[in-house]
């Protein structure tokens, strides 16, 4: 054996931690070699040293506050599944726990999916037919009024073909079927928020008076954004040019 | 000569018998603490808690961390009961689970808990026997701190290793049982911290910071 490998072996063999035959070997190699021999010597005294560490010395006192705060917590644990035993009896509990994540994955995958679906506008009318010969109809602006929908003076607009959305029209109007009408998807308006008045009031004149007039003069075409608290509200002087008139929003 | 052989082969075999009817004791306590007794399971830990107190103070440096860590070893004993079966090693499972709690522990406190003075003031390096002989007194735990930190400067491994070899006297294939290894991994990592402690003793032999009578 060289002394090389045998100083590999020494540690072991200074706490007999080697195989018996490796053992011998070595013990044949110190019997011839001084150097290993004396760094077997000093394996063994460093070994002994630490042997010598003495257990430290702990008091009653501290052994039995241990003892106690184990029993403690066994008492805590105890408790903690009696009272699970007393709101889930019979239950395993890694078996409630298991039907609570599925049913908390199953509620999770349901609010992600109704959420993602797209919300459908309400659609509570027909299409705003216009009538492309600028005929016109009265219309009382009455919204509990089965009036005749006056279409727009405005002229018709080409769309794009995917924003086909439908038009409410005054409540409870029915759409009127009138000769040579062409059905024209108007755009959507978006929701306006601001709200003024349709039309100043003359100083010193009867509002429902006024209110009369107006109506019986002017066109008047409501849109129902998608907003359902939304409306909108197209007003235009009757035979005016139609390139002069002005949406107003009214919201309700 | 032959009644000397012969009074150390009875001597041998009351120890034996006398280890054989401790673990049959600690099995009847075990299967009784496993059907709920309480008081048996408090005679177990009256049984083993300085046996663990011990490992953890030497794994771990300090006596509160040996205290909690001996508190955490019995309530996960309990915890584990049900998958304990008596006619297995008891002390070897205990040994693995306290072994376990001391490194989860070092981990989560991570820093060099060894100080000669802390350690003197605690009271859990020995006091001297003797009053008069105060030098020899000064020696020793001089000698105990050096130890201390010697174990302090090895890896976690090889302390647990070297701790349960030398320390608490098992034999290697219960330290590798223990551990969770093979017992050429833990020969490996025993031979390792005795290079590195021989190392540091004679480090602080030439330095004569401990000087021998």
């Amino acid at each position: 054996m060289r002394c090389t490998h045998a100083e590999k072996l020494i540690p072991l063999f200074a706490g007999d931690d080697l195989p018996a035959r490796e053992a011998d070997a070595l013990r044949r190699h110190l019997k011839s070699c001084p150097n290993c021999r004396r760094l077997a010597a000093e394996f063994e005294e460093s070994r002994d040293w630490l042997r010598g560490f003495a257990a430290p010395l702990f008091d009653e006192a501290m052994l039995d506050g241990v003892r106690s705060s184990v029993l403690r917590n066994i008492g805590a644990i105890e408790n903690r599944a009696r009272w699970l035993q007393w709101i889930v009896p019979g239950w395993n509990l890694r078996f409630t726990a298991s039907v609570a994540v599925l049913l908390l994955t199953v509620f999770v995958a349901t609010y992600a999916y109704r959420g993602r679906k797209p919300q459908t506008i309400p659609d509570n009318g027909s299409v705003v037919k216009i009538n492309p010969g600028g005929g016109q109809k009265h219309s009382t602006g009455d919204p509990k009024r089965n009036d005749e929908v006056n279409p727009s003076p405005v002229p018709a607009q080409r769309l794009p073909p995917k924003r086909e959305r439908r038009i409410n029209e005054n409540r409870g109007v029915k759409p009127v079927r009138l000769p040579d009408i062409a059905v024209v998807n108007a755009p959507i308006i978006p929701p306006i928020i601001n709200i003024g008045p349709v039309f100043e009031p003359l100083p010193g004149s009867d509002m429902a008076m006024d209110d009369a007039v107006f109506n019986r003069e002017m066109t008047r075409i409501e849109f129902q954004t998608a907003d359902p608290n939304i409306r909108i509200i197209w007003l235009a002087p009757k035979d005016s040019d139609p390139s002069l008139t002005k949406p107003n929003t009214n919201t309700r | 000569m032959e009644i000397a052989l012969m009074a150390e082969k009875i001597e041998g075999q009351d120890e034996s018998r006398d280890r054989e009817g401790a673990v049959v004791a600690t099995a009847r306590l075990i299967i009784r603490a496993k059907a709920g007794d309480m008081a048996a399971f408090d005679q177990i830990i009256t049984n083993h808690q300085r046996r663990v107190i011990s490992l953890a103070w030497r794994l771990l440096g300090n006596r509160e961390d040996a205290r909690d860590a001996a508190q955490e070893t019995f309530l996960r004993v309990y915890k584990s009961f049900g998958r304990f079966d008596p006619a297995q090693d008891f002390t070897g499972w205990l040994y693995r689970i306290a072994v376990n709690v001391c490194r989860d522990l070092a981990r989560k406190r991570r820093g060099d808990h060894f100080s000669l003075e802390a350690e003197v003031e605690s009271g859990a390096i020995a006091e001297p026997a003797s009053p008069h002989n105060t030098e020899s007194a000064a020696m020793l735990a001089q000698e105990q701190a050096i130890l201390m930190r010697a174990l302090a400067t090895l890896p976690e491994k090889e302390r647990a290793a070297i701790v349960l070899r030398d320390l608490e006297g098992l034999d290697t294939e219960e330290v590798a049982r223990i551990l969770g290894s093979s017992p050429t991994t833990v020969r490996s990592q025993i031979s390792a911290a005795r290079v590195k402690i021989k190392a540091f003793r004679e480090r602080f032999l030439k330095r004569g910071a401990v000087t021998r009578a």
